[in-house]
C-alpha cells in the first residue's frame, strides 16, 4: 500500500541515495577486481584507473555529506557517542579507502596506540576522515599520515600529507565556521564545513569537539586537526 | 592484527540482490573461508540457521519490499537461540546513518557495514570482530552455560590483564554480579569504570542496582539525569517506566514509554508494552494506536501474539462505544487485525471465545446489532461446550460483550457469579475490578483508599485544582466507584465557588453525576450526600463570583 505522503522529497532523496550507494558499491568492488587481474600496464593505465576510483569514491563521500547535512538541518541526526578502539576506526577508513590510495600510488602511515579508547560517535567521526582522505588522495605526493593522541582531556586525530599544504584561505576557514563568517560554498569548504559541524556536535562536559588547519614548512606538510573532548 | 582461522569458519551470507551475493561469496572466499552458504531471504536464512551451526553470518538490512529485513531475522536468531550467541551477526547495510537503523529495534548486530565497502574494509572489520571474540571466547561459552563463577572470575582476569577490551569485559562482569544478584560488587564494578568518564552504560549499571535494592525514588531520578543526556539510549526508558510502575505511577510509566516510541517506533516489545500500560490505565486512544502499531509489526515478528490482536479489538471496541462516533477507518482496521490472528494462530477454545466476543463488540461499535447478536451467540456455545476451563479474561470479555449488547442484568448477575468462584484469587479480583462500584482486590483497594486519601487531602487545604486532577485520575481507573464521583464532584464545586463558576468544571460536575445517578439507589450509604451535592451543584451562581463588570 503506497501513501501520497510518502512521495516527498526527502524520502526519495534517501531510496535514491541507498540505490546510488548500492551502485557505487558494486561499480567499486567491479574496479577493484578488474585492476587485480588487469593489472596496468602503462602510466596511462594507472591514471585511468586512479580516475575511476577516485570519481566514485568521491561520489560516494559526497552521498554521505549531503544526507548527513540534510539529517542535521532536519534534526533528525543524533550523535552516538560510544567507546571506540581508535585503531580500528583508523584501520577501517584506511581499508575503505586502500583501492583509491593504491590507484594513486600513495601510502598511507598509521600512528596510533594498539589500545587507546576514546568517546564518538565512529559512524561521523569515520565519515569526515574518509573526506578528508578522499580530498587528499588529489593533492599528496606520496605519503599520508594518520595519527591519534589522547591528551589529558581530548583525542586528538591528525591527518598529515605531504604536498603544497593547504591555500591561505582554507587554513582560515576553521575559524570563519565558528565566527559565522559568510564564506564561497565550494567543494572544499563544503567538505571542512561537514567536518566543523560533525567534529561539534561531539559535546563533553561543555567541552565541544573541534577542527584546524595548518602547515609545516620544514616538512612541505600539510595538517588537518580533528580535536575530540 | 590479522585473524588466522579463516578456514575453519562456516558462515552464512544472505541478500536479496544475487550479483551483490556472488561478490560477497567470492571475497570471502580470497579471505580463506571454505564453507559458505547462501540465502536471498529471511525465509531461507532461518531455516539454513537451524540446519547448520555457523560461526558468522552476514546479512543485508533490505531483503525486498515487504519482507523481512535483516534485523528480522536476528530478532528470531536470538530469540530462538538458532545462532550460537557468540557468533557475530553483521548487518550490511545502504543507510548512511546506522542510528536510523538502529536505535529503533530490540536487537543491536554485533557490527554493521555501510555499503559500498572495500574487500579490504570487509577483511578489516571481520579481522577485528573475529579477533575480539577470541579473545573472549572463554567468558562467552562460561555465560553461554551458565557458569556465572567462572565467567566472573575470567572478567576480572581479562581486567588485571588490561588493554583494549577492558571496557566491554567491565560490561560484562557488572551485569553478570547483577545476575548474581550482588549488589554491592556490581556497584562497585560500574562506580570504578565511571571514575575515568561518563559512561552510559554504567550509569544504567547503577540505576539497576539502586532499583534492585528497592531505592526507586533514587533509580527514578538517575535515569531521569541519563536519558536528558542520552536521548536515544532505549533501554534508560524501559527502565525507567519500569520504576515507575513498581512505584505506582502508572501515569508517569505511560508517558515515559510513549516517549520512548517516539524514538524508537519499530520496537515491538515496546509497542505491546505501552499498550499493556495504557490500556491498564483506561487511555484508551493511546492503548489503541499502540496496538496497532504492534499488529502491524507483528507481521514479521516473532514476538507477535493473539492476545495483541484481541487487546487492539478491546479497546477499539471500548473507543467505538464510548465516543459513540464513527471514527474513520478504525473498525476496519480492527475486524483485520481480528481476522489476521484467525489466519496467523492456532486458537485454543478461550482465545477462540475471546476472537467472537470482541469481534461482536466491534459490530456493537459499528451499530450493527444484527451481526454483533450473532457472533455473542457463537461465542455462547464456545463457552458452554468447555463450561469449567473459561478462564478469567474470556468471562470478562463476556461481561463487557453483554453490557455492551445492552443485558446489563445478565451481566450484573454473571459478575456476582464470577465474584465468588474466585473470591481468593487475588489476581483474577484485579482483572473484575474495574467492572465494580468498588474494587474488590487487595491491591486496588490500597489504590484507591490512597488516591482519595491524596485527593481528600488537597481538597481540606483548599487545592481544589490539584484535588480534581487526582479525582479524576483515580476516576479513569475505577470508572464505576460512586465514592470517587462523589469526591470529584465536591471538589469541582469546591473549586467553582472559590474562583467562579466556568462551563467547562460544570459540564465534567454534571456528567459525573449522571454516572452516579445511573447506579444509585435510595437505599446507597451515599445517597443523601449524594442528593446534597447535587443541589449545591444546581446553586452555583453563573456569574463570576467578585466580578466587576456586573
Amino acid at each position: 500500500m503506497y501513501n501520497e505522503e510518502d512521495f516527498n522529497f526527502f524520502n526519495m532523496l534517501n531510496t535514491s541515495v541507498c540505490d546510488m550507494k548500492n551502485s557505487l558499491g558494486l561499480l567499486l568492488l567491479t574496479i577493484d577486481d578488474i585492476r587485480t587481474e588487469m593489472p596496468p600496464q602503462n602510466e596511462k593505465q594507472v591514471k585511468y584507473y586512479s580516475t575511476l576510483q577516485y570519481q566514485a569514491s568521491r561520489m560516494n563521500g559526497e552521498l554521505i555529506k549531503l544526507l548527513t547535512i540534510h539529517q542535521l538541518e532536519q534534526g533528525n541526526l543524533k550523535v552516538q557517542s560510544d567507546e571506540c578502539i581508535v585503531l580500528d576506526t583508523l584501520e577501517e577508513q584506511l581499508a575503505l579507502n586502500d583501492p583509491l590510495m593504491k590507484s594513486h600510488n600513495l601510502t598511507v602511515h598509521i600512528e596510533c596506540d594498539y589500545d587507546l579508547i576514546w568517546h564518538y560517535d565512529s559512524e561521523l567521526i569515520g565519515s569526515v576522515i574518509q573526506s578528508i582522505m578522499i580530498n587528499l588522495s588529489q593533492y599528496t605526493s606520496s605519503d599520508l599520515t594518520l595519527c591519534a593522541v589522547k591528551n589529558d582531556k581530548e583525542l586528538i586525530i591528525t591527518i598529515a600529507n605531504d604536498g603544497e599544504g593547504y591555500t591561505e584561505a582554507m587554513l582560515n576557514a576553521p575559524q570563519a565556521f565558528k565566527n559565522g563568517t559568510k564564506l564561497f560554498c565550494n567543494s572544499s569548504n563544503f567538505g571542512l564545513y561537514y567536518a566543523y559541524k560533525v567534529a561539534t556536535l561531539h559535546v563533553y562536559e561543555e567541552r565541544k569537539g573541534a577542527i584546524s588547519l595548518s602547515n609545516s614548512h620544514d616538512l612541505n606538510e600539510g595538517v588537518f586537526t580533528l580535536t575530540l573532548p | 592484527m590479522a585473524y588466522s582461522n579463516y578456514p575453519r569458519l562456516r558462515v552464512l551470507v544472505i541478500d536479496d540482490f544475487k550479483q551483490f551475493l556472488d561478490t560477497l561469496c567470492s571475497i570471502l572466499g580470497n579471505f580463506g573461508i571454505l564453507k559458505v552458504d547462501t540465502a536471498t531471504n529471511g525465509n531461507q536464512a532461518l531455516k539454513l540457521c537451524t540446519l547448520n551451526d555457523y560461526d558468522l553470518v552476514l546479512c543485508d538490512y533490505n531483503l525486498g519490499y515487504g519482507k523481512k529485513t535483516g534485523l528480522h531475522v536476528l530478532e528470531i536468531l536470538r530469540k530462538n537461540d538458532t545462532l550460537k550467541s557468540h557468533a557475530p551477526f553483521l548487518l550490511i547495510t545502504a543507510e548512511v546513518s546506522k542510528n536510523m537503523v538502529m536505535a529503533t529495534y530490540d536487537y543491536a548486530p554485533d557490527a554493521y557495514l555501510t555499503k559500498p565497502f572495500s574487500a579490504a574494509a570487509l577483511k578489516q572489520r571481520l579481522d577485528k570482530l573475529l579477533a575480539q571474540r577470541e579473545a573472549m571466547i572463554k567468558i562467552y561459552q562460561a555465560e553461554e552455560n551458565n557458569d556465572v563463577d567462572m565467567a566472573i572470575d575470567l572478567c576480572e582476569q581479562k581486567i588485571a590483564e588490561g588493554g583494549r577490551y577492558t571496557s566491554t569485559c567491565r560490561k560484562i562482569l557488572g551485569e553478570l554480579y547483577v545476575r548474581q544478584q550482588n549488589f554491592d560488587l556490581a556497584e562497585q564494578v560500574y562506580s570504578k569504570a565511571l571514575e575515568e568518564r561518563t559512561l552510559g552504560w554504567a550509569q544504567m549499571g547503577l540505576a539497576q542496582v539502586l532499583k534492585a535494592r528497592g531505592n526507586m525514588e533514587q533509580a527514578s531520578k538517575s535515569l531521569q539525569a541519563l536519558i536528558a543526556d542520552n536521548p536515544s539510549l532505549m533501554q534508560a526508558y524501559d527502565l525507567l517506566a519500569e520504576t515507575q510502575q513498581e512505584m505506582g505511577d502508572v501515569d508517569l510509566s505511560q508517558a515515559t514509554l510513549e516517549e520512548a516510541v517516539s524514538i524508537s517506533p519499530l520496537s515491538i516489545l515496546r509497542q505491546q508494552r505501552l499498550g499493556r500500560v495504557a490500556k491498564a490505565n483506561l487511555d484508551l486512544s493511546v492503548a489503541a494506536e499502540a496496538y496497532l502499531c504492534s499488529v502491524k509489526l507483528g507481521t514479521h515478528s516473532c514476538y507477535d501474539q493473539v492476545e495483541v490482536h484481541l487487546n487492539y479489538g478491546r479497546t477499539t471496541a471500548a473507543l467505538l462505544i464510548e465516543q459513540n462516533t464513527q471514527v474513520e477507518d478504525l473498525p476496519a482496521k480492527a475486524l483485520n487485525a481480528l481476522t489476521v490472528a484467525a489466519e496467523r494462530f492456532d486458537f485454543n477454545a478461550n482465545q477462540e471465545a475471546q476472537f467472537l466476543l470482541v469481534k461482536s463488540q466491534v459490530y456493537q461499535g459499528l451499530n450493527d446489532p444484527t451481526r454483533a447478536d450473532e457472533l455473542l451467540v457463537q461465542a455462547e456455545q464456545v463457552i458452554e461446550k468447555q463450561s469449567d476451563d473459561t478462564n478469567i479474561d474470556t468471562q470478562l470479555d463476556f461481561v463487557q460483550t453483554l453490557i455492551v449488547n445492552g443485558q446489563k442484568k445478565r451481566a450484573e448477575n454473571r459478575l456476582n457469579e464470577l465474584l465468588q468462584k474466585f473470591e481468593d484469587d487475588e489476581s483474577a479480583l484485579e482483572k473484575i475490578d474495574p467492572f465494580l462500584d468498588e474494587p474488590q482486590s487487595g491491591v486496588n483497594r490500597k489504590r484507591v483508599a490512597a488516591l482519595n486519601r491524596e485527593g481528600i487531602g488537597l481538597y481540606n487545604q483548599n487545592l481544589f485544582q490539584e484535588s480534581i486532577v487526582c479525582f479524576e485520575r483515580a476516576q479513569r481507573m475505577f470508572p464505576r466507584h460512586t465514592g470517587i464521583h462523589l469526591n470529584l464532584t465536591q471538589s469541582l464545586i469546591g473549586e467553582m465557588n472559590e474562583n467562579g463558576f466556568e462551563q467547562k468544571l460544570m459540564d465534567l460536575c454534571l456528567s459525573t453525576l449522571q454516572k452516579v445517578t445511573v447506579n444509585i439507589s435510595s437505599e446507597h450509604k451515599s445517597f443523601s450526600r449524594y442528593q446534597n451535592l447535587r443541589e449545591k451543584a444546581q446553586h452555583i451562581p453563573k456569574s463570576p463570583s467578585g466580578g466587576n463588570h456586573v
